[in-house]
């Protein structure tokens, strides 16, 4: 039926893998662009961007919260990164309209703790507590981010910046998700999760060595 | 050197010699106004954030309708700039917003109903392209980005859709777009209350 045409073998899961950790380690190496910066929507998306990616708490949050999904399976490994979006627009509301919300920087630091956990000890946590205990900790990430909107300098730019790269860490934790697959996967996974809630404890100390 | 050769590169020699002067760009001058109304369309977040939105909930929709709700969404970008005055600042973003959350309930619109969110998508898109007075090639030059746009994704859906391998992950990625779409819209609407407040 098919004679004359290519036939691709699907690739493994090994394989898918091995490139999607390749890729990240080839963006971990690059050098910053400088091109163009200051340049006012540009800029503003640029803001949004790095807003996730600079702040150590945010960028191991998302990505950590990519990887839960993914080892909790179907629905949450879509349903985690859909909700978080959708609570972290609560949290930026309260920011944008100024309203004082109590221990944000330490919610941060606990949700790195508690999602690094859960995935270190492969918690199989039930839909509906998995998703309040995500869309909790997206109310303090959405405040932190909402409480900058105002003095963005293109608004819109900025928050479909920080938008964007919040579901990009979250798809970037969904691939590290696929290890799983991978044997030993499942421990390695366990390992970035005791890493991630360690790492958590040290922000919550208030980095010491380094801030 | 062959004869053939020789006769191949004395060819080449006489094409080249004879050629007119080149006027890179010059053709554009004229098209500069719709350029610029696709650019508007392209380079705004808002505008293409409705047009994902409408991309998201739209992409499954039958492929015999695809044209006409991208003309739809096209035609009410390009006449936004006749309403835009009349309305007030938070409109754009809710519209995206609500857009975006049917995305995210994966809700499947019926033939009419999909032609007014296509409608109201469209409308947002042009509304957040924030153009004064346009040109009519400037109006063109939106109707053209969203049209082309929206058609061109919608209909490349049909072919993703085919695939084994995405059958899985096309609605996912649909409700994930979605969530994105809803929370720039959400984020947008409650900042332009507030400014508005203030």
């Amino acid at each position: 039926m098919n004679e004359g045409r290519f036939q691709f073998a699907p690739p493994s899961a090994t394989n898918t893998s091995l490139k999607v950790l390749s890729a990240l380690a080839f963006f971990c190496l690059a050098a910053s662009a400088s091109a163009h910066t200051g340049e006012g929507g540009a800029n503003g998306f640029l803001a949004g961007v790095l807003h996730p990616l600079t702040g150590f708490d945010h960028l191991l949050a998302m990505v950590a919260v990519g990887i839960w999904g993914a080892t909790l399976g179907k629905p949450l490994v879509w349903a985690l990164p859909v909700a978080f979006p959708m609570l972290m627009v609560v949290g930026g509301v309260l920011g944008i309209a100024g309203v004082p919300l109590p221990f944000i920087e330490s919610g941060i630091a606990t949700s790195v703790v508690v999602l690094g956990l859960a995935i270190a000890t492969a918690w199989r946590a039930p839909v509906p507590i998995a998703l309040a205990i995500v869309a909790a900790f997206g109310v303090f990430h959405g405040y932190a981010h909402g409480a900058e909107l105002p003095s963005a300098a293109s608004p819109s730019a900025y928050v479909a910046g920080f938008v964007l790269c919040t579901g990009a860490l979250h798809l970037t934790g969904v691939a590290i998700g696929t290890l799983k697959r991978l044997p030993k996967g499942e421990h390695a996974l366990r390992a970035c999760g005791g890493l991630i809630a360690a790492a958590g404890v040290w922000i919550f100390a208030g980095m010491p060595g380094v801030a | 050197m062959s004869p053939r050769l020789l006769k191949r590169l004395s060819t080449l020699a006489i094409c080249l010699l004879c050629c007119s002067p080149v006027w890179a760009h010059g053709g554009l001058v004229g098209m500069k106004a719709v350029w610029d109304g696709a650019l508007h369309i392209l380079t705004s977040p808002l505008s293409l954030a409705a047009l994902v939105g409408a991309s998201a909930v739209l992409a499954g929709i039958r492929e015999r309708l695809i044209f006409a709700l991208s003309f739809a969404a096209a035609s009410s970008a390009g006449a936004a700039f006749l309403i835009s005055s009349y309305l007030p600042a938070y409109a754009t973003p809710a519209i995206i917003a609500a857009v975006g959350l049917i995305g995210v309930g994966a809700w499947r619109p019926s033939e009419s109903f999909a032609f007014a969110i296509a409608a109201f998508a469209g409308l947002a898109g042009g509304l957040a392209a924030e153009l004064n007075s346009p040109s009519v090639p400037t109006i063109a030059g939106v109707f053209l980005a969203e049209f082309i746009i929206l058609a061109g994704v919608l209909t490349a859906y049909f072919d993703f859709a085919s695939m084994q391998k995405l059958i899985g992950v096309l609605p996912i990625a649909r409700r994930v777009l979605g969530s994105w779409v809803a929370a720039i819209g959400l984020l947008m609407t409650t900042l332009a209350l507030q400014v508005g407040k203030q």
